[in-house]
């Protein structure tokens, strides 16, 4: 069956008026502002003076001599150590506190790559974005290069040793001993047991010690609620792959809430389609159902089934609607009215009632194998969602706190205690350590100037940040002891209940810096290295709850080369649900019609902000919104309309209050991004922007006469709006009531890459009947359950063919297959890309004239009407045609096709003409304009992958399949005597995708996965109209949800 | 008559410039072809000697040429494991031994000159530390102050080529295919130019007769070495 909907799909925010597919915004004209360039050098003596310069270099260059070039061996030949050999050592990533399991890439003693490790139990192979950008974290030439002192009245931070650091520091903490004076040790979540356990030694020290841990991007809400419900203050882990009916409200799980990866790897495998025992994590057996409530759009409610756009304000209302009516169906009753339940004191609530009583049946029926999810930070509303969970009996099945998650383990009450007692100056030390509350707290500015009166400060930072390196006439002495890089240290990671996993370093540490175990050990008086202490706590505690190893040294080695252990601790103990803690609510709070909801979230890309130093993910486009380089206020296309705005033209966002002392006030003046989906009275703002970090961004991309920069007026990559967050009821809250909105006369343009690279045909130029491409081909499970191949359109190919059928493919025929039901669009892959293929960072500029050298980009598109779309991510790298268009044009032969079926690209010998990126159907080649790579910290050389080419100017690059990767496959499978194997020649894309949803191999071996995905009656091509017979295929995307009217009907073939 | 001037100097300028090409013709390669380069190294290691007249396997040394991309120069450490009692050429040992007997005393140890550039890397001075010399004694912290050989590399190709020593060692090829007869060399020269013709031409030769009687399929696309 084939189809030919009537289905529009579009990449701007808005549809194309009459089917074109065509950016609408003037804004995305470059025309505008590309004018040639005062005083510039005309073609024709630019070439002039090339040619004499030429000729000269050619005539030098006959009498050049060999440059010398040093080969320095090893003095001691290390163990299992060979030049030019990868090593991958197992590891935890230390991006976040997720604590994804990690294979770190190490070549020559250096890392060089970040994957995610398959066998580990949480992340199940995947890694984010954050993770694998991580490394470069590792290579910043801005982190501190040892231990610095701040001494009182003067403003510099001044270089010490560490000896003379311990012993001012223990005199000055002896003094804090002997006189009781108070102490507090503000960190973020400490996902390390043996870390935890030095910080509560060293405080134990004290009389008065108190250790405070918040996170930026808090859940504290859900623990609170568990304390009040289950009588534990415990943060569940959740199982996905169990549920089968899966509602979130407001809470982004596969995109930046608590353990995306881990989450993302547990709904991939609950969402299985027959024939799919393909994947490596298995499966459940079953499709989920994932229905959303949310007030903006986030990367979660792209990919739900159903999806619908709720207030803030509203949440707490639906909640309680849908938990009426299960507390109905369980017969329970904490106040079950009749339906339709605001006829007994309910306001009605913002969806239709319909929808509540078929998502409450649906709950009901999965009962045991259904998950609510909410990611508000309102106390009822966690107890609320908590509720339904007991209703439905998902504790102990889906959602687990007998072996909770420790990866938030923030106390939001502790920490307005903590401001409280700062600001009252109380407190005699304060030591921060991988938290920066002074940039993403709420009054983080007034806290600075508390921090400024505190006797002694120490930071652990590891690169200057607003916390640690504020320059500040001092009163304070203050001390700067930076803790290593993960990569450089020591450590491990209990990030769920009984999952324990060790982190070991692959680099000796580059700068002066200590671990920061071991400054606590010291100063405890208690020397000892983070290894012993690490070794010793683990032979304690974590070995006797083992099985299977025959000693502690055999444990630990296994452990260490696998990552993790698997050990059996006993569960906390089981707690009853505390039914009186319920209390539904019944109104939603009546703001004001004229004004607006504040939300603020992380984003994929930069999260909480600490990673806004790494250029990777600040050219990273957002998944939804595909913006690089900016934050902005998201509006919805109604209320843009409504406000008279369009993309770019900067808003004023006022939170009223007396604001922050030092800054501006509770005011952002912001870039409007017209974001389809979003609520209507929601302006969202992302966090993580604007920090002191992003300074050194002023001079990225190429230096030229027409260059902007990256940043703001004020130096900054965009701007800071944690002084909007609200710590209010003991929660740290990320929406804010009764915000107005007022317009400037202002423009910021943002970077969006989604204008361009478009494979869609505009109006203007499509052939007649060739307006319409079935690019994104979709189906419902029911009517896949009926039919397979639904939702299938299959174009009339003429298959003539001009050159004779000469590509014989006779041993290795490598192929790729997209699953669209799986992707989610994290784009984890493209930083994998970027990293394992040298690709440069451009800059914002440089983004905004297309120029992104992203080989791997996800496109995104919308269909639906105004502001109720669905979203579709397609990921888009090179479709190695076997009828490529590329190759038919290039002059110079510089792209060829190989026996082995790649579109070759030889660097070496590309003139750059950019025939070939002009002839790709799916734009998926990228020219150097610049030597974009001379532009880069030179430090982060270090993290060049050296198995590929560092790309000049001038020269057309574009994903090559990771030939390298096959290389060394096929090298090593001919080494050993073994066939090449589907493991063997995964492309970094496909390595680190959380949800498996790229599957590469060779098509000519029938046991291979690609072999049978291809058989699957999901599979196209792209564009297979065209017949250049891409290499790449995609499955057509499956949502759950009830058949559309028309859809899988159709029977007209598109001629 | 200043252009006739300006004529003769320019002709004069070619003829003398046609000579000088003439004259080191032999010598004269492409740019990037290093044929023939034949550096000084930093210690007169002789290959003639080794892999020649003691007929050390090549991958005692170079053992990286089966499993990785580099074949590798050897750590310092794998030279001591001989030249912790090896420490002078053998002619200089027996002289020692024949004077010794002849003035009627103990055997004094023997350290050449070049071999002595080897004991200084690794920090050792005299027979009793060479013989003393333990490599697990090695800590970091010691192996910091020590400066490694700083050998010439003779085989250079351009950053833009991928060379792997892996399949062709695992196929049977004779390192001497591309190396020349380094067991006949006393300092290492590039014998072939390491050009692409020339490792294209090898691909299809080897492609069409084999190796070693058995077949084998070395490809000449561009990402055989190019990526």
């Amino acid at each position: 069956m084939s189809k030919e909907s009537t289905k529009q799909y579009w990449q701007s925010s808005r549809p194309p008026k009459d089917g074109a597919s065509a950016p609408t915004s003037d804004e995305h004209d470059l025309s505008q502002w590309m004018e040639e360039p005062p005083g510039h050098v005309d073609r024709r003596s630019f070439l002039k003076a090339a040619g004499f310069t030429i000729a000269g270099a050619v005539a030098a260059a006959g009498c050049s001599r060999a440059p010398i070039r040093n080969a320095f061996p090893h003095i001691i030949q290390p163990e299992g150590v060979v030049a030019g050999r990868a090593v991958y050592y197992a590891s935890v990533c230390g991006a976040c506190e997720s604590a994804c399991g990690a294979l770190i890439k190490s070549r020559d003693g250096r890392p060089i790559k970040l994957e995610g490790n398959p066998g580990h139990p949480l992340s199940k192979g995947g890694l984010c974005a954050k993770g694998q950008a991580a490394l470069l974290g590792l290579y910043d030439s801005h982190r501190y290069a040892g231990p610095k002192v701040g001494d009182a009245g003067t403003s510099a931070l001044l270089d010490a040793t560490w000896e003379e650091i311990d012993q001012s520091l223990t005199a000055s903490l002896e003094g804090l001993r002997s006189t009781g004076g108070s102490v507090r040790f503000v960190t973020g979540t400490v996902v390390s047991p043996t870390t935890r356990a030095a910080i509560a030694r060293f405080l134990d020290t004290f009389s008065d010690a108190k250790h405070i841990t918040y996170d930026a991007l808090s859940s504290s809400a859900i623990l609170d609620a568990h304390e009040k419900t289950h009588g534990l203050r415990v943060l569940p882990h959740y199982d996905f792959s169990k549920a089968q009916v899966i509602a979130g409200f407001d809470a982004d799980f596969l995109g930046t809430w608590i353990d995306p990866v881990g989450y993302t790897a547990g709904y991939r495998a609950g969402r299985v389609l027959d024939g799919d025992s393909i994947y490596q994590s298995g499966g459940s057996g079953h499709f989920s159902r994932h229905v959303q409530f949310e007030s903006r759009m986030t990367l979660t409610g792209s990919n739900a089934d159903n999806r619908y756009r709720i207030a803030p304000e509203e949440l707490g209302l639906v909640l309680s609607h849908l938990a009426a009516r299960v507390a109905r169906m369980a017969g329970t009753g904490v106040e079950a009215p009749e339906p339709p339940v605001w006829y007994s004191g309910f306001e009605e609530p913002p969806v239709s009632d319909v929808v509540l009583k078929e998502l409450a049946e649906e709950l009901w029926r999965a009962k045991g194998r259904s998950l609510v999810i909410c990611g508000s930070q309102d106390v009822q509303h966690q107890i609320l969602c908590n509720y339904l969970n007991h209703l439905l009996e998902n504790y102990g099945e889906t959602v687990d706190i007998e072996r909770p998650s420790y990866q938030k383990q923030g106390n939001d009450a502790e920490l307005a205690e903590f401001l409280e007692e700062i600001q009252a100056g109380e407190i005699d030390a304060v030591f921060v350590a991988g938290a920066n509350p002074v940039y993403d707290l709420p009054g983080g500015a007034a806290m600075g100037e508390a921090l400024d009166r505190v006797g002694l400060v120490v930071s652990f930072a590891e690169r200057p940040d607003e916390t640690s390196a504020r320059a500040r006439n001092v009163r304070s002495r203050k001390y700067v002891c930076p803790d290593h890089n993960f990569l450089e240290s020591w450590g491990d990671a209990e990030a769920v209940h009984g999952r324990v996993s060790l982190m070991q370093p692959v680099i000796r540490p580059l700068n002066n810096s200590r671990a920061l175990i071991e400054s606590l050990n010291t100063w405890s008086g208690a020397p000892q290295s983070a290894y012993d202490a690490l070794r010793q706590r683990w032979e304690r505690e974590v070995y006797p709850a083992s099985s299977g190893s025959a000693s502690f040294v055999a444990f630990w080695d296994k452990s260490l080369h696998d990552g993790y252990a698997t050990i059996e601790s006993a569960p906390l103990p089981a707690r009853s649900f505390n039914e009186s803690a319920v209390s539904l609510i019944t109104s939603a709070d009546a703001s004001d019609e004229s004004a607006y909801t504040l939300v603020l979230y992380p984003k994929v890309s930069l999260g909480d902000g600490r990673h806004a130093y790494n250029p990777w993910l600040q050219e990273l486009p957002d998944p939804i919104s595909k913006v690089t380089w900016d934050n902005y206020a998201n509006l919805s296309v109604a209320a843009a309309d409504q406000l008279g705005v369009v993309e770019g033209d900067v808003i004023r966002i006022d939170a009223g209050g007396d604001g922050d002392a030092g800054t501006s006030g509770l005011v952002l003046e912001l870039p409007v991004y017209v974001q389809p989906g979003q609520h209507d009275r929601v302006v969202s703002v992302a966090l993580g922007y604007g920090g002191a970090v992003s300074r050194r961004f002023s001079d990225i991309g190429p230096a030229w006469i027409q260059a902007r920069p990256s940043v703001g007026k004020d130096g900054l990559v965009g701007a800071n709006a944690a002084p909007l967050l609200a710590l209010e009821d003991g929660a740290l809250r990320f929406e804010r009531s009764g915000v107005k909105i007022a317009k400037t006369r202002r423009k910021h343009p943002l970077a969006c890459t989604q204008t361009y690279h478009l494979i869609t045909v505009p109006e203007h130029i499509a052939p007649a009947g060739g307006l319409r491409r079935e690019i994104i081909q979709e189906t419902t499970l029911a009517a896949y359950e009926e039919d397979p191949s639904s939702g299938r359109f299959h174009p009339l190919v003429l298959d003539e063919d001009l050159y004779p059928e000469d590509h014989l493919y006779k041993g290795h025929h490598w192929g790729m297959a997209v699953d669209l039901s799986a992707c989610t669009g994290c784009s984890a892959c493209v930083i994998a890309c970027q990293a394992e293929n040298n690709i440069p960072v451009v800059g914002k500029d440089e983004v905004r004239r297309r120029r992104d050298m992203h080989w791997m980009r996800i496109d995104r598109y919308y269909s639906g009407e105004g502001d109720d779309v669905d979203v579709f991510h397609q990921p888009m790298m090179c479709q190695q045609c076997d009828n490529a268009p590329c190759e038919n044009v290039c002059p110079v032969l510089a792209t060829v096709h190989t026996e082995e079926g790649l579109n070759a690209q030889a660097y070496n010998r590309c003139v750059g003409t950019r025939y070939c990126a002009n002839n790709c159907a799916y734009k998926v080649r990228r020219f150097n304009w610049f030597n974009y790579n001379k532009n880069r910290d030179p430090l982060e050389n270090m993290a060049l992958n050296p198995d590929v080419v560092v790309r000049d100017r001038g020269v057309m690059e574009k994903c090559s399949f990771c030939v390298q990767r096959l290389q060394e496959a096929k090298f090593e499978a001919r080494r050993k005597g073994v066939k090449v194997s589907d493991e063997s020649v995964q492309p970094a894309c496909q390595q680190s995708c959380p949800a498996q949803a790229l599957v590469m191999g060779d098509m000519n071996d029938p046991d291979s996965k690609i072999a049978r995905l291809l058989a699957s009656p999901r599979h196209y091509k792209v564009l297979e109209e065209l017949n250049v017979r891409p290499s790449v295929g995609y499955l057509t995307l499956v949502r759950n949800r009830a058949r559309e009217t028309g859809e899988g009907e159709g029977t007209e073939h598109h001629a | 008559m200043t252009k006739e001037i300006w004529t003769y100097l320019l002709l004069t300028g070619v003829a003398l410039g046609v000579l000088g090409v003439t004259i080191r013709a032999q010598s004269f390669h492409l740019v990037g072809n290093h044929q023939d380069y034949a550096p000084t190294q930093p210690l007169a290691f002789s290959h003639r000697l080794h892999a020649g007249e003691m007929s050390i396997d090549c991958q005692y040394c170079h053992s990286g040429a089966e499993t990785s991309r580099h074949a590798g120069i050897p750590a310092t450490s794998v030279c001591m494991n001989c030249h912790k009692f090896v420490t002078s050429t053998f002619g200089a040992m027996q002289a020692e031994d024949r004077t010794a007997t002849e003035e009627d005393r103990p055997v004094q140890p023997v350290i050449s000159d070049e071999l002595q550039k080897l004991y200084a890397t690794l920090g050792l001075e005299g027979a009793e530390a060479i013989a003393a010399w333990n490599p697990l004694e090695v800590t970091p912290a010691k192996a910091d102050s020590m400066e490694p050989m700083p050998w010439v590399k003779v085989h250079n190709l351009p950053d833009f080529v991928y060379f792997d020593h892996r399949p062709h060692v695992n196929v049977g090829l004779e390192c001497q295919k591309c190396h020349g007869n380094v067991e006949t060399m006393e300092r290492i020269r590039q014998v072939e130019t390491l050009a692409m013709g020339w490792c294209v031409n090898c691909h299809r030769k080897y492609s069409e007769i084999g190796v070693n009687a058995k077949p084998v399929h070395a490809p000449i696309d561009c990402t055989t070495c190019h990526y």
